[in-house]
Parts: structure tokens; sequence; C-alpha cells
């Protein structure tokens, strides 16, 4: 989101004007002319297809030298990229600071400006930046310090003191191997154009420059100018043309009168200075993103101090083999002296933190390593060194307050390892996050400046350390002996400020991980790094009062009354979205949340809600009360169960919340009978299910009828039977055997067995089950008694398992104990088993077959496969007779008759007048055949009964 | 031992009648006795057959042409057993056996329907109408063949030809009706023989119940 700078609308990303009042916003985005993507400002190259977004041309300055770039052992290093500032947008800077840019130019570059060159885009707006977010502009010069191999040697700042994330930042220094490199059109800074404009003194391209040139330059400004002193990469960085004219012409540096310069923005401004520490040249500054050196003049002026207290301290050179101070040690690429002589005669004006500083180092024979140097620190050195001639009465109270704090503090100057691993640029999102917003925000030049330093932990850090250089940080620390400061164990307030907030906003913001780690260790150069507490001048312009801090923790040092107005101006304040989420939280704001109703976000301002919106906001309503318009249906109650009467036990699963006050009506109506057919179902599912269903009822009652009348004509059987042979005499003769007319089978049956000789064997075929042994156990012992008298063998063969057992108790009763009776042979597989023995030596050897089966089939088998012998060579067909039960008989009639069947007898009455026939008396039978008549009467009559009820009531009625 | 068994097919008897009254547990029993006793035996009667007509012969013998008419039913047999294992592939095997029981099962159902059943009943029916019989047997031959063409009209042309219109449609629904005649009169034949093998099974059975009671009540006499 972008804050528009006019009328402080929220617009949204990539927007170019604002919605409300359409005045230009400030860039947020690049479009990559390759693929298109937005890529934040100051991106080099494109995040997703890597092209550049800024020609080399626009990056590289025409004036560059190569010999000397090539000469660097330091490759590929470029400035940062960062939004140019024009001097349209200068003139959005409050009027001192603008007083004191122009004072600065005049007196560093002769009424010759850097702005003057430098066109591009000014912030637009007047960033009002609180305290806290102060802290992280300073973090950010701190982080550039940190890049610096060991940075203060001051009192070290209590690790608690400082957030992770910002002890992150801080090790996040430039020289962080893992740090991508970069070329960027970084805007011409103080430091470097300090350092180029020394450099003019020197003898052109040779890269060495003669100690009378810096004369007039403080140490840190003659380390960067000369390539022995600042190493072999300062050497290669080139100037641009303005710069290096400006270097001619400009005179030796004086100290001027001390400033009444706000202390928090010397930082910042070092900052911003320490932003040009790399040895890429800096180009030309490109139209669009030109960043006026906002801090150059001011700086200039404390170069001018520098230069004058370094023109009375002869020598300023052999500070390279002095034991470094703290500035040396923070200097980052241009390995800056500050003479003893210098900083004690600043020191006097010198705020302590700024003083401590200037202390010199007691460890020797530590060199600074120039791509590791960090930039903050030399620049809050430098600082401290030039703010000897500042009068601190004008400084505001905060920033005296700080002042005095660290005059506690200054001595005990402690060497601090530097950061052997910085991290990448991965591990502080946040910071890079702050850093493409602040691009993109509308700041004025100074901050411009300010935040400079942090662009290295993305990507100015490339440009202020070469990979190759930090692809190699341990053998530059082998090789040189860098100082390490110590940063006052106070922490300055900036950065107290901003652990609260941090602490509030960790889910926020993310703490890099090396920051943490570089508290928990000895001490990086952020905890020992010397920090002005911050706090509120009495000529602090009122965009500066917005800057106050409004965490809790400076408002326990602050007044109170400043705390209360810096947290309603951060309140008014214009921030970016990025910023607004560094905020620190208000107390109670976790339980509300930022987003809560009524809630006041501390710096943003309430929203203009239209009112058509804010009607279509949710009403709040007592608790309990319901809508009145949406009333919940009562819970029914529950019909059955142990839960029957209950409601609302069970929930509901309606689909849609019908409205009780709903009334359901069908447009087309509903008919009569639809009305009656629904509550017919209605009535019939509302009926239990334990009803007495009349059709089942009605089932019941015919069935229990036609049982009852089975049983009644059963009983009249049975009882008509059992009185028939109970009753009627033996000889009473209601039947009569069947004679040979009725019964043709039976004569030539007799007659084929009496040619039976005696020994001949008869193959008697058992086809009966249990259900007919009554009735063909009758005919069997007929035949037997008739083969017993012929004295024929007989064999039982049988295709059903239980077959030739069945006659064995009529065997017995014929045979008695001398039982001629051979084998009883099973045949399996039925068709094909009889097929199978009528062709085997067995069944040939006979003499005769007799069948005594109960079905047809069996018959049939037997007749066929007895037949079809005949057409088998070698294999004759048996004389067969047959014995079939009376449910046989008729449909067995047609075989019989076509005399392939030599005889046959049907039933119980063929057995006795085969019995007749041959002159056996059936007295044995007694009355059984008088009692089977009956019988046959008595079913004749039901048969006839039936005929009659059937005819007189219908078959409907029947049924 | 005879009284036993006397008594025992009484009360099963008696349990079979229960079924007057509708299905019972009584019948169900005596129904599941029949039907287990009958299976039982049956399979006691298989076993019986395999082992000691086909296995010990087998087993015994010492002729290597009776060994090998031993042994191939057996391994057939043997194969059919492995139907038993479902659809495992082994099962496959038990097709050969199966496949020569249907196809030799087929080939002697055909041979001896043909040559036992439909040339004869052929001859018969057309031996009825010959000339050399007498008057009455003229007409009885001529009932017989009348009634087999009509009682094969009846399942051949059914109503598709009786519901032509026409002559042909009626001559033809005459003759399905007279078949249905034909049938009716044979089913009531056959039903009246069935009764016939009932009654003589229910008059035996009610004869050995009074046995039974004169052998408990009045020692035969």
């Amino acid at each position: 989101m972008i804050r528009c700078p006019n009328c402080g609308a929220i617009n949204r990303d990539g927007s170019r004007s604002c919605r409300e009042c359409g005045s230009a916003l400030p860039q947020t985005e690049t479009r990559c002319p390759n693929c298109g993507a937005p890529n934040p400002v100051g991106n080099l190259f494109c995040e997703k297809c890597d092209a550049r977004l800024i020609s080399p041309e626009d990056v590289v300055p025409p004036e560059a030298e190569p010999a000397e770039a090539e000469s660097s052992p330091v490759k590929g290093i470029s400035l940062p990229t960062r939004s140019m500032e024009t001097e349209e947008d200068a003139s959005d800077l409050p009027d001192w600071l603008l007083d004191l840019t122009d004072e600065n130019e005049a007196d560093l570059f002769s009424g010759e400006t850097p702005r003057d060159e430098a066109e591009g885009e000014a912030p637009s707006e007047e960033a009002g930046y609180p305290d806290w977010l102060s802290g992280l502009v300073d973090e950010g010069a701190f982080e550039e310090g940190d890049a610096s191999e060991g940075t203060s040697d001051e009192a070290p700042v209590a690790a608690d003191e400082l957030p992770d994330w910002l002890m992150e930042t801080s090790q996040s220094d430039g020289s962080s191997p893992d740090h991508p490199h970069v070329e960027a059109s970084e805007p011409v800074e103080s430091a470097d154009l300090i350092w180029e404009t020394a450099e003019e003194g020197t003898p052109a391209g040779d890269g060495v420059r003669s100690d009378a040139s810096y004369e007039g330059l403080p140490d840190w400004i003659a380390e960067q100018a000369d390539p022995s002193i600042a190493g072999p990469e300062t050497s290669s960085q080139p100037l641009p043309d303005w710069l290096i004219d400006r270097a001619v012409e400009m005179p030796p540096f004086e100290m001027g009168p001390a400033r009444p310069l706000p202390a928090w923005l010397q930082p910042g401004d070092a900052t911003s200075e320490s932003g040009d520490f790399s040895e890429s040249p800096v180009s030309e500054p490109l139209e669009t993103e030109e960043t006026e050196p906002a801090g150059l003049d001011w700086i200039a002026e404390a170069v001018e101090a520098g230069a004058s207290s370094a023109s009375e301290t002869p020598g300023s050179e052999d500070s390279v083999s002095d034991p470094p101070r703290k500035s040396e040690e923070s200097v980052t690429d241009g390995d800056m002296d500050l003479q003893p002589e210098e900083e004690e005669a600043g020191v006097e004006d010198l705020p302590d933190w700024l003083a401590e500083f200037s202390e010199p180092v007691p460890e020797e024979g530590e060199a600074v390593t120039p791509d590791r140097a960090p930039s903050k620190p030399v620049e809050t050195a430098d600082i401290a060194e030039t703010e000897e001639a500042y009068d601190l009465d004008a400084l505001p109270d905060w920033l005296s307050e700080d002042l005095d704090e660290a005059e506690l503090e200054e001595s005990e100057p402690e060497i601090q390892p530097p950061s052997s691993e910085p991290p990448s640029a991965d591990e502080h999102p946040a910071e890079e996050e702050a850093e493409e917003a602040l691009e993109s925000e509308e700041l004025p030049d100074w901050l411009a400046e300010v935040r400079s330093p942090e662009v290295p932990e993305s990507g100015q850090t490339a440009g202020v350390f070469s990979e190759e250089a930090a692809e190699e940080p341990e053998e530059v620390l082998s090789e040189e002996v860098e100082p390490e400061t110590e940063i006052p164990e106070e922490a300055p307030d900036w950065l107290r400020d901003i652990e609260p907030a941090e602490k509030a906003s960790a889910a926020q913001i993310e703490s890099p991980a090396f920051i943490s780690s570089e508290t928990e260790g000895e001490g990086s150069a952020v905890d020992k790094e010397p920090a002005p507490e911050i706090a509120e001048p009495e000529e602090m312009p009122e965009w500066l009062k917005n800057l106050q801090p409004s965490s809790p923790q400076p408002r326990e040092q602050a007044e109170p009354s400043a705390a209360s107005e810096s947290d309603e101006r951060l309140a008014r304040a214009n921030l970016p979205s990025w910023l607004q989420g560094l905020r620190p939280p208000e107390e109670g704001a976790g339980e509300a949340g930022p987003f809560a109703e009524g809630a006041e976000v501390e710096g943003l301002a309430s929203a203009e809600i239209p009112d058509w919106v804010r009607a279509l906001r949710p009403q709040p309503q007592a608790e309990g009360v319901s809508h009145p318009e949406r009333r919940e249906r009562a819970a029914p109650a529950e019909m059955e169960g142990p839960l029957s009467g209950l409601h609302g036990i069970l929930a509901s699963t309606s689909v849609v919340d019908i409205p009780s006050d709903t009334e359901v009506s069908l447009a087309g109506g509903v008919s009569q009978e639809v009305t009656e057919q629904a509550e017919l179902w209605q009535e019939l599912l509302a009926s239990p299910r334990s009803a007495e269903r009349t059709v089942a009822a009605a089932q019941r009652q015919r069935a229990a009828g036609r049982t009852w009348v089975r049983v009644f004509f059963s009983f009249i059987l049975f009882f008509g039977v059992l009185a028939g042979l109970w009753i009627l005499p033996p000889d009473l003769g209601l039947s009569q055997t069947p004679s040979s007319q009725h019964a043709p089978g039976i004569a030539p049956l007799r007659d084929r067995l009496e040619e039976l000789q005696a020994g001949d064997a008869v193959i008697v075929a058992v086809e009966y089950g249990p259900a007919y042994s009554d009735e063909i156990n009758a005919m069997a012992e007929a035949l037997f008694e008739h083969l017993r008298d012929r004295e024929v063998g007989v064999s039982f063969v049988s295709t059903l398992p239980e077959g030739t057992g069945l006659p064995q108790p009529v065997v017995a009763a014929v045979y008695g104990e001398d039982s001629p009776v051979g084998s009883r042979d099973y045949l399996p597989n039925g068709l094909q088993g009889i097929a199978g023995f009528l062709m085997s030596p067995v069944a040939q050897e006979a003499e005769h077959l007799i069948v005594l089966a109960s079905r047809p089939l069996r018959v049939r088998w037997w007749i066929e496969q007895n037949t079809a012998l005949q057409g088998i060579a070698g294999v004759d067909p048996l004389p067969m007779s047959v014995g079939v039960s009376a449910s046989a008989g008729p449909l067995i009639s047609p075989y019989l008759q076509e005399r392939s069947v030599a005889g046959w007898l049907v039933g119980l009455p063929q057995a006795l007048a085969y019995r007749e026939l041959r002159g056996l008396d059936n007295a044995a039978y007694g009355a059984l055949p008088d009692v089977l008549m009956l019988a046959h009467w008595i079913v004749a009559g039901f048969l006839f009964f039936g005929l009659l009820y059937y005819l007189a009531a219908g078959k409907k009625g029947a049924q | 031992m005879e009284l036993v068994g006397l008594i025992v097919g009484t009360v099963i008897t008696l349990m079979i009648f229960s079924y007057l009254l509708g299905d019972n547990a009584l019948y169900r029993w005596a129904l599941a006795l029949l039907v287990g006793g009958g299976v039982g035996y049956a399979l006691g009667v298989a076993m019986r057959f395999l082992i000691f007509d086909w296995i010990v012969p087998a087993m015994g013998a010492t002729d290597w042409q009776v060994s090998i008419v031993y042994a191939v039913p057996l391994l057939l047999g043997g194969l059919l057993l492995l139907k038993g294992f479902g659809r495992s592939k082994i099962a496959v095997l038990g097709n050969i056996p199966l496949a020569l029981l249907l196809g030799v099962g087929a080939a002697v159902a055909v041979s001896g329907a043909l040559t036992g059943t439909l040339i004869p009943q052929v001859r018969a029916t057309g031996a009825a109408l010959s000339l050399d019989r007498p008057l009455l047997g003229m007409v009885e031959g001529g009932i017989v063949v009348v009634g087999t063409i009509a009682t094969l009209s009846f399942f051949s042309q059914r109503r598709r030809l009786s519901n032509e219109g026409g002559l042909r449609g009626r001559i033809q629904a005459g003759l399905r009706g007279l078949g249905q005649f034909f049938l009716v009169i044979a089913l009531g034949v056959a039903f009246s023989g069935a009764i016939t093998s009932a009654l003589t099974a229910w008059v035996v059975r009610i004869q050995q119940l009074l046995e039974l009671i004169d052998r408990l009540f009045f020692f035969g006499g």
C-alpha cells in the first residue's frame, strides 16, 4: 500500500497517482523490462528473470577508471540502488535541514553541490519517522557499521537491551559473503564523495595518494583517499567527474563552528556515508533514481571539522600503524583513521558516546579490513569527531541526554572480534522489506541517506563488499588484524525504543538469526555500538517531534508529556505499510487486536468509512437476543425413545433455516385428491407398527381354513382306512383283482419268468426309494417268489445308492436264510452307469432283467439303454420286465406297448393279480385290497365334493 | 428288533402325517431324518463301491492292463475332485473328467433316446393305423395318432398359429385344444396313478400301525 504524501489516502501498490487527490505517488515498483514483473525499487536485477532493471550505463559512470577497478582485488562491487532525490524534493525538507544542506554544500563544494547534478525524485513527503523508526534507521546505520571489521570498541551494549533482530541486523554487515553481488546506481553519498574528493588531490591514475593531499581531510577521509591506508580495494573506487572537480576546487577542510545538528541524524547521515564505502564507482545519478546526498553538506562540515583537527595533528597517515581507534575499526572500505589528537580536540564538544568513538583502541597492530569494515560505526565515529565543534546547547535535549550518558561510559574500550559469518540476505527479510518500502516511500534526503546503510542488507552489501572479499573473510581477517571497538554498555535509546516494539511485533517481524546469534556471542559490533540516546530536542521541528519513541521503554526515560505527544504524532504519521507492521503495539492491543472495533491503532489514521459501508456493518446485539426477523425455531420434541418429550436434545439438521414466520404456500394449490391422499399417508404413518393389518389377518384366516379342511379330509381318510382295516372282513370281496385284459403285462411277465431255468441269472434293477418301498416291495415279493420257484439266481443293481438295500426285507421274507442273491452293485453316474453295466459281462451273462422303479425316468433309462444294445455288435439286449408303481404306470405305458418289455406290473393290485395268476393265495394281504378300494372311493368322494364346491362357488370363491 | 423297527417307523410316519396341520418341527425333523439317513446311506454305499470295487482290485491287480482299466477311472475321479478347489488353476484339471462325463452322457442319452424312445414310439404310432387291425384297433390307433399330433401341436404351435385367422387358424386352434385335452387326460391318468400309489402307501402304513397296535395291545391276536 502506498500512502499518498498529499492527502494520506491509501493506494494500492503500483499506483502512480493518488486515487483521492490525484497527486503523484512515489514509485514503489520497477517493472522489469524483460518480463514485466514488478520489482521493488532498488533492485538491480529482476527477481524473476534476473534481468537487469537498470542499465549498466546508468550505474557505472563513464568516468570510472577501469585500471583502478581492475587493480582492485574487490571485484564487482557496486553501490546499492536507491531512489535518487531531486532538488525539488529537497524542498520538502525542513528549513533547518535545508539550511544545513545548503551551508554544507557551500562550504564543502564551494557552492556546487552534487544535488545540482543529481536529478531525481525526491521524497514528496516528510517522512515523520518516530523514534522507534529512527531507531530502525539508526539500526541500519549500525548494520552498515557492523559491516566493518571490528566496529566500536566502546562499552558494549548489553545484549539483553538489544532486540534480537537488531542484533542480527547488526551482524548482517556488508561483508556477508552470502550477499549477492549487486551493482547498484547508489547515489553518491557523502563518504564516497569525501573520499573521492580527497582522491582528487592525488596523482590521477596511480592509485597512490600523497599524504599532503589529505592534510585538510580528517584521517578517516584520508584513509579512504589513501589506498595504502584503506587497502587495495579503496583504490579502485572511481570518482565521478563532478566530484573530482569539486575535490580539485575544494579548499582544505577546516572545522567550522558547530551546528545544531540533531544527533540522531548524525548516525543516520554517517550511515549514509558508509553506504558509499563501496569500491564500485558511483555513476551519474539516474534521472529517475537519482539520490541526492542529502547529508552531504553537513557531513562535509563534519569533514571540515575533522580536517581541521587533522591539520593540527600532523601525520595523519601514520594512523595506519597507530593503534586503531574506534573510528578506524568502524571504517569500512575507507579505513578512515582519526588521529587521537583530532579526537581529543573534538572530544570536548562531542557527546560522550560520540567521543567514545574517538577513543583510541588500545590494541595494536590491528588493521582494518576494508571489505569487512563496517560503515556505520565509522560514520558515527566521524560524526563524533566532527561534532567536537558542535555546540551541545544547540543539540536537542534528548540528544544532550544521550551525550551526557555517553560521557559516563566513554572509557573502557573493548575490542570485539568481528563477526565472522555475516548472515545472508534472506535472514533478515524484515529489514529488506523495510529497505524496499523505505525506498518506495517518500523519504527526505537525509532519511534516504540514513536508510542507505540498511540497503546493504539486501543489495547494497554487495556494493560495499565484494563477493570475492566476502568469500574469504577469514583470510582477510588473518592478514589484517582489525581493530575492535567496544560499544558502550548502555544501549542507545533508539535501540531501546526498538526493543519493545520488536518484542511486541515479533510475530510480524521475524528476527534474523544472525542477530540473536551475534547477541549471544561474544559481543558483536552492534552490541558495543554506541548510539545516541534520542531525546526530544527543544528546537526539534514538528515533523521530528513525530519521531519520538512510542514504545513503553523510552517513555520511561523521556518526558511523559513528550511521550504522549509523540504517540499522538506517531498516530498521525504517515507510515508505509511495512513500517506500520513495526509499530510497537499498544498495551492491551493483543487482546482487542489491532483491527478491533474502536481500537485506536497507534500511528494509523482513522479510516474514513463511507456511510453506506457503515450501514453494512453488523450491528452488535445483546447477548442472547436473537434477530427479530430471524428467530430460531423451537427445537421439536423427541417423539420416541428415552428422549421423548425433551426439546432440543438432538441437534436439528435443517439445511435451510426457515424463519418461523414464513408461510409456505404453493402457487398452484393442492387438489382435494392430493390432500386426501396425503391425509391417508399421514394416518397410515401415524398408526403404530403393531397394529393388525387386515390383509395379513385375512391370509391367516384362509390358511387356517385350508388347514382345517385338510385335517378334516385327512381324518376322514385315516379313520376310514383304519376302520376298513379294522372292521372290514378279509374276504369281503369289495375289490377284484385286475384281469389280464386290464393288466396286459402280467401274463407276458409270468410267461417270461417261466422260461427261466434253474441256475439262470436274473438282474433286478432297484430304482425306487423308501417312499415307494411298500408298494413296490409287494410286486418284488410276487416276482421273487416266482424266481425262487424257478431257482434262478438274483443280482441287485441300482443307480440309487440306497436302492440295493431296499428289497432286502422282501428277499429275507422270500428266501429266508438261504439267500441266492449275489452281488448288489451300485451303478454310479445314472444313465452312463446303466449303459456301462448292460455292456458288462455280468449283464451279458444274465438271462433276464427286471426293473423295479417308482418313476418313469428310471424305467426309460433302462429301456433305452437296453434297446440301444441292438446296434452294437456282439451285444444283445436283455429280455426285460418292469415292475413300476401305480404313479409311473400310465407314463411308461407307451414303452410297454412297444413290446420292448416282455412283461410288466403296475402297482399293488397287479402284484396281487400276478400272484393270483400264478395260483397263489392273497389271504396274507387280508382286507388290504378292499381297504385300498375303500380309500379310493373316499378320495373319489373328496374329488367329487371339491368339484361341486368349485362349480358352486366358482373359481374366485373357491380360492 | 422287528418291533422296534415297527415302532420307529410308526412314529416317523405320524410325524410325517403332522404336515396335515401345516409345516411344523415334527415334519421337518422327520424329513431331515429321511434325507440325512438317505444321504448317509448313499455315501456309505458309494465309498464301499469305490474302495471295494475299484481301489482294492486296482491295487491287487497284477496285470498291467487290468491296472490300467482301474487306474484310468481312478485318475479321472481324482481329477474331478480338483474341482473342489474353486477357481484356482489346479481346479482346471477337473474339467477333463467333467468334459468326459458330459460328452459321454450326452452321447449315451441321445443314442438311447433315439433307439429306445423316439424310433419305437413313432413306429408304435404308425402301427396303430395298420389296416390289418380290427376296427376298434384302428380307432384306437387313430386316437393315438390324433392324440400324438394334437399334443405335439399344442407344444409346438401354441398361440402363434392359433391366433391366425381363417381355416388354417381354426384348425390349428382345434388341434391345440385337442392336444390340451389329451394332455389333461394323460395327466389325469397319471394323477390317478399317483393317488393309487399314495393310497397304497397310506393303507400299508395304517396297516402296519394296526399291526403294531395288535402286537402291543392284543399280542398279535
